[in-house]
């Protein structure tokens, strides 16, 4: 018993000088190896790691598009207007508490929404004699929600489009200064620093004198609307603490079969798939959430921005998974290619070991340690290089730093190792019948 | 003198591989470098050879002096004037034995694959010309080189340790080969550590750690 | 035997008679050749892909009358003009729209308008309807809802009308019910039978389209359009010069790029783009450092037969000459490979993500060719170099 493990352990100490004895003698072949390894992993690190975050990335970028759900209150009656300027038919106005505004930031998938601003839609007259549609709305607004959390956000963050020429209105100051779209200044020969008197439609006290801080360019709607502080509003027409309608720009994943269906009719869905559907950030999901939130509310997608959204996503996903897969294959082949030519190399070292009495078996056991050392160094250094490639991409396009996915670490040591084994396997067949004597008399 | 020897020195840094070594080869000679491992005997082989410079002293090869030569130039005079043999062979493995002879023609002026033949077949391998260096056996790779080293009609052949990897058999016929060259007026410089060889040629030349011990005619002809 | 035909010989030895070694180098070069192939050709479309897939955004250019308080409306001739003028390739559609109230009148027994009366107390059913053509929706508007059939199917009826997702639920109205409009300013009336319920989410849910032809009878406007959209490939620059050329060219309309779609378009198209480039390039550099390694270690294993071949009396230029012809030649011919199996990657690549086939540039063939050669010649030439700059005896005695 004592004898054999002792014997054992003398045959794993010349194995093990062996393997030293190898490497230390080609070292600069195993450096190669070790590059292509490293390269190799890198590359493929790097793209798993841009592709499991792209999603979140672009989506972020594709906040540009603005609002992907809209909150209305849910006894709305029919609204008529035509391109943001009411056509006269009436119906009876209903609105939204905006206290309950904050509590958007309470809902599960509340880190989702990236930015929202509620909106009080009133029809004033214009000294002109026409009618012209006067909005309050948040312009960049500090508030505290439930959580205790602090969140900065309004019409700037959701209108990324808008062109202000001038200044934007301070919030908390309480001034009555107004952001103008462009189609009402030309109209109305406003500048920024003008006055613009406005007649709402109620009783009593009505006439009101708001100063022109900017010109907005929007090319669309807005430029026929102005648009003034919410509180300022809200107390010239008598609506304190009201709300037309609240836009909502939130992070969404693409649809899948299960969104479509909940789409549909959520009340289809068995209540294990309700789960997963409720738990993933849907558009419909989310919209589903900020009803539960906000009593009275309709939440729905905007889908002009939320389909194209998904699609889009779906796109880039799609694309840089299969560069993902791209460059895994291409380093996988890169790899098992360069290691199966660095073991066919050394068919003379195999010769001679077999014509020493080593066993197939234990030949390609000693090849096999080597390539197992050789993947793991690589994949460490593979793995190391290929975030920060990943990082280099993420500052570069998106200007934020990268999420790292931790597991994209197994998945650089399976790479790197698996193929570094797997290549010299493919040519394993080969030095194993490789014959000894030929082998020696023919170099 | 075909070869002169002058003081001839090599250091490797400071490791004295040459130590003033003097000597001169005449035409039609076999000389031999006897010695034992690591007494520079493949050293001053390399230096006649043009495969390495002296660090000091001149080599005079049929009337040019080598130290005077820049690295192209030595690769001209070794092309022109001096057939290789190696212990080891060294046979390109994926060219044909008649190829491989083919390809110092190649180097020196023009293929022609007739006179390769019959290099071949003066080694006594004209049947083996189509064989890759794998399917021959060791004598018959170094009679492949013993050939290629003859194709341009060096003025000198020079052969390291020709028969430290052959056996008995093999042995005989390469030393066969070489007193046929001898005979036909061929000079050679064979280095090896081996007596019976050093017996057959016209002088023998021991090395000690750089020096020269002693220098010695053929026996029983002097 | 001329010179020539010996370094042929040579040359052919040695790329035929090394199999599994010339195989090892020859497959990295297939490869890395394949993945430039197909990235470069699939890099080259992305941009008009990715382009052509963001106007699922919808309308970026709007036509409406340039002098409203005259002329209220668009000409539809002035619309088809527009359309005929802009690039086939670059217009993905367009849809005008005349806009129109009109009272719902209670005039079937089907649906249940009490709702209606409980819910607008003002005791008014007035609706905003919509002329449009429904054929063009799709192109235009790919992210409209439809539930009850889709807008080409309700289009093939004159009399359909696509009802928004509020007013249907308000007034409880189905696809298959027949309603009466009565535009609010004359005693025209219309009938329509309901094809199928919108949703998008906006301003159009309150609605009610019908056919642009029909809206006409119902307003008394006969070919004009309040509003026409254009879906047009291209950025916010080529949209404003296009829109600066049709309004010198059609002095009745003012076209205005949608700024919200057109600018965000360019940012997205720009992130994306970027990203693209900078994933393909670093594919590319590391691929291409991966067959250059590859190439390289086949180099170094014929350091031996280098220096054989220089105490043989040959140069070092034509040493390298050899290195160089072998590899280049094994580089045009992986390259050459690659490329050709590049084309099939990259239309694999194209369908499952456009679903549309990748246009095959030309071009992309002599950029492989030329990396795949300068590649393998480089990364075999410096090895060769290296190896003939050592003095051969050391070569031939080492190992």
């Amino acid at each position: 018993m004592l004898r054999g493990s002792l014997a054992n352990e003398g045959v794993l100490l010349v194995f093990l000088r062996m393997v030293r004895r190898s490497i230390v003698k080609g070292w600069h072949k195993k450096v190669l190896a070790v590059m292509t390894v490293t390269i190799g992993t890198a590359l493929a690190v790097a793209m798993l790691n841009v592709s499991l975050d792209i999603g979140d990335k672009v989506d972020r970028e594709l906040k540009d598009y603005g609002a992907n759900i809209l909150v209305i209150p849910n006894v709305e009656a029919i609204a008529s207007e035509i391109e943001g300027v009411g056509l006269g038919a009436r119906g009876i106005p209903s609105y939204l508490p905006d206290g309950e505004v904050p509590k958007l930031k309470t809902i599960f998938w509340s880190n989702n929404i990236v930015a929202f601003a509620p909106f009080l839609d009133v029809q004033a007259s214009a000294p002109s004699g026409g009618q012209v549609p006067v909005i309050g709305t948040w312009f960049r607004k500090t508030l505290v929600v439930p959580t205790g959390e602090t969140v900065t956000t309004g019409v700037r963050d959701i209108k990324s489009w808008w062109q202000v020429d001038g200044a934007w209105p301070d919030d908390e100051s309480g001034d009555a200064l107004a952001i103008v779209g462009q189609a009402v200044a030309r109209q109305l020969s406003l500048k920024p620093g003008d006055s613009l008197n406005l007649a709402f439609p109620i009783e009593g006290s009505h006439n009101h004198t708001v100063k022109v801080s900017g010109i907005v360019s929007a090319g669309g709607e807005e430029d026929k609307q102005v648009f003034v502080p919410l509180p300022w509003l809200q107390e010239a027409v008598e609506l304190q603490g009201q709300i037309s309608r609240l836009e909502v720009s939130a992070l969404t994943i693409p649809k899948n079969e299960l969104a479509r269906k909940a789409e549909n009719d959520p009340e289809s869905l068995t209540p294990e798939e309700f789960e997963v559907w409720y738990c993933s950030a849907y558009v419909d999901a989310i919209a589903y959430q900020i009803e539960e939130a906000i009593p009275g509310a309709r939440a729905r997608p905007i889908r002009q921005i939320a389909e194209s959204e998904g699609i889009i996503l779906g796109r880039v996903q799609l694309l840089m998974a299969l560069l993902a897969l791209a460059a895994v294959v291409s380093s996988a082949l890169g790899i098992s290619n360069l290691m199966g030519a660095a073991a066919l190399e050394r068919s003379k070292e195999v010769g001679l070991l077999k014509a020493l009495g080593a066993y197939d078996s234990s030949v390609t056991w000693l090849f096999l340690a080597e390539a197992v050392l050789i993947g793991l160094i690589g994949g460490a250094m593979g793995f190391a290089l290929g975030l920060g490639l990943a990082m280099f991409v993420s500052e570069n396009v998106f200007r934020t730093t990268l999420e790292v996915k931790i597991v994209t670490a197994p998945a650089a040591f399976a790479i790197a190792v698996g193929v570094t084994v797997l290549g010299l396997l493919s040519v394993a067949r080969v030095i194993a019948r490789l014959e000894p004597a030929r082998i020696l008399v023919g170099r | 003198m075909l070869l002169e020897i002058k003081e001839v020195s090599k250091i490797y840094g400071n490791v004295w591989a040459l130590k003033d070594v003097t000597l001169g080869v005449g035409p039609g000679e076999w000389l031999s470098i006897m010695g034992p491992s690591g007494s520079g005997k493949t050293t001053l082989l390399n230096i006649i050879g043009c495969l390495d410079k002296p660090s000091r002293g001149s080599v005079i090869l049929d009337g040019a002096d080598l130290s005077s030569l820049n690295s192209k130039q030595l690769t001209e005079v070794r092309r022109d004037k001096i057939g290789l043999v190696f212990q080891q062979f060294h046979l390109i493995p994926h060219l044909t034995a008649v190829e491989n002879i083919m390809v110092a023609q190649y180097y020196h002026s023009m293929s022609d694959k007739r006179q390769a033949l019959g290099a071949l077949a003066r080694v006594g391998l004209a049947d083996r010309a189509d064989h890759f260096p794998s399917q021959l056996s060791g004598g018959e790779q170094q009679r492949v080189c013993v050939a290629r080293a003859l194709i341009n009609y060096p003025r000198l052949i020079l052969a390291d340790e020709p028969t430290g990897n052959l056996d008995e058999a093999n042995e005989e016929l390469i030393l066969g080969l070489f007193r046929e060259l001898h005979a036909e007026g061929h000079t050679l410089v064979v280095v090896t550590h081996d007596p019976d060889i050093g017996r057959l040629s016209d002088r023998q030349v021991s090395l000690e750690h750089g020096f020269i011990r002693c220098v010695q005619a053929r026996s029983g002809e002097v | 035997m001329s010179r020539y035909w010996m370094l042929a010989l040579m040359l052919t030895a040695s790329l035929t008679r090394r199999k599994s070694r010339v195989a090892i180098a020859f497959a990295a070069i297939v490869i890395g050749a394949t993945i430039t192939s197909g990235l470069v050709n699939v890099y080259y479309d992305i941009g008009q892909k990715m382009s052509r897939e963001l106007r699922t955004y919808g309308a970026n250019l709007v036509l409406t009358p340039s002098s409203p308080e005259q002329q209220p409306y668009v000409r539809l001739d002035d619309i088809s003009s527009v359309a005929a003028r802009v690039d086939d390739v670059r217009l993905v559609g367009y849809v005008p729209y005349l806009f129109g109230i009109a009272e719902l009148q209670p005039a079937q027994a089907e649906g249940d308008f009490s709702y209606l009366y409980r819910v607008a107390r003002g005791h008014k059913r007035e609706l905003v309807v919509v002329g449009t053509r429904f054929d063009q929706i799709e192109k235009v508007s790919p992210y409209w809802k439809i539930t009850g059939g889709t807008a080409a199917t309700i289009g093939q009826e004159k009399d359909s009308a696509l009802v928004g997702e509020i007013v249907a639920t308000r007034l409880n109205i189905a696809p298959g019910d027949r309603l009466t409009l009565t535009a609010v300013d004359s005693a025209r009336t219309i009938e329509v039978l309901v094809g199928g319920i919108l949703t998008t989410g906006s301003d159009e849910d309150t609605q009610i389209f019908v056919d642009l032809d029909l809206a006409g009878d119902l307003l008394g406007k006969q070919r004009v359009a309040s509003v026409a959209y254009f879906s047009v490939v291209g950025g916010l620059r080529d949209l404003e010069s296009l829109a600066n050329d049709l309004m010198t060219e059609f002095p009745d309309i003012t076209a205005s790029p949608i700024t919200r779609i057109s600018k965000s378009e360019g940012q997205v198209l720009d992130k994306i783009m970027s990203l693209v480039f900078l994933a393909v390039a670093l594919i590319l550099l590391l691929t291409l450092l991966c067959v250059a390694i590859t190439m390289s270690n086949v180099a170094i294993e014929r350091r031996r037969e280098i220096g054989l071949k220089k105490a043989l009396g040959a140069r070092d230029r034509a040493i390298m000459l050899e290195f160089l012809a072998e590899s280049s030649a094994l580089g045009l011919a992986g390259g050459l490979l690659g490329w050709a199996l590049g084309l099939p990657f990259a239309q694999a690549v194209g369908q499952s993500i456009f679903q549309s086939a990748v246009s095959i540039r030309p071009e992309v063939l002599p950029l492989v060719l030329f990396l795949s050669g300068f590649l393998a010649a480089l990364a075999s030439f410096l090895p060769a170099r290296a190896a003939a700059r050592v003095d051969p005896a050391t070569i031939l005695k080492g190992e």
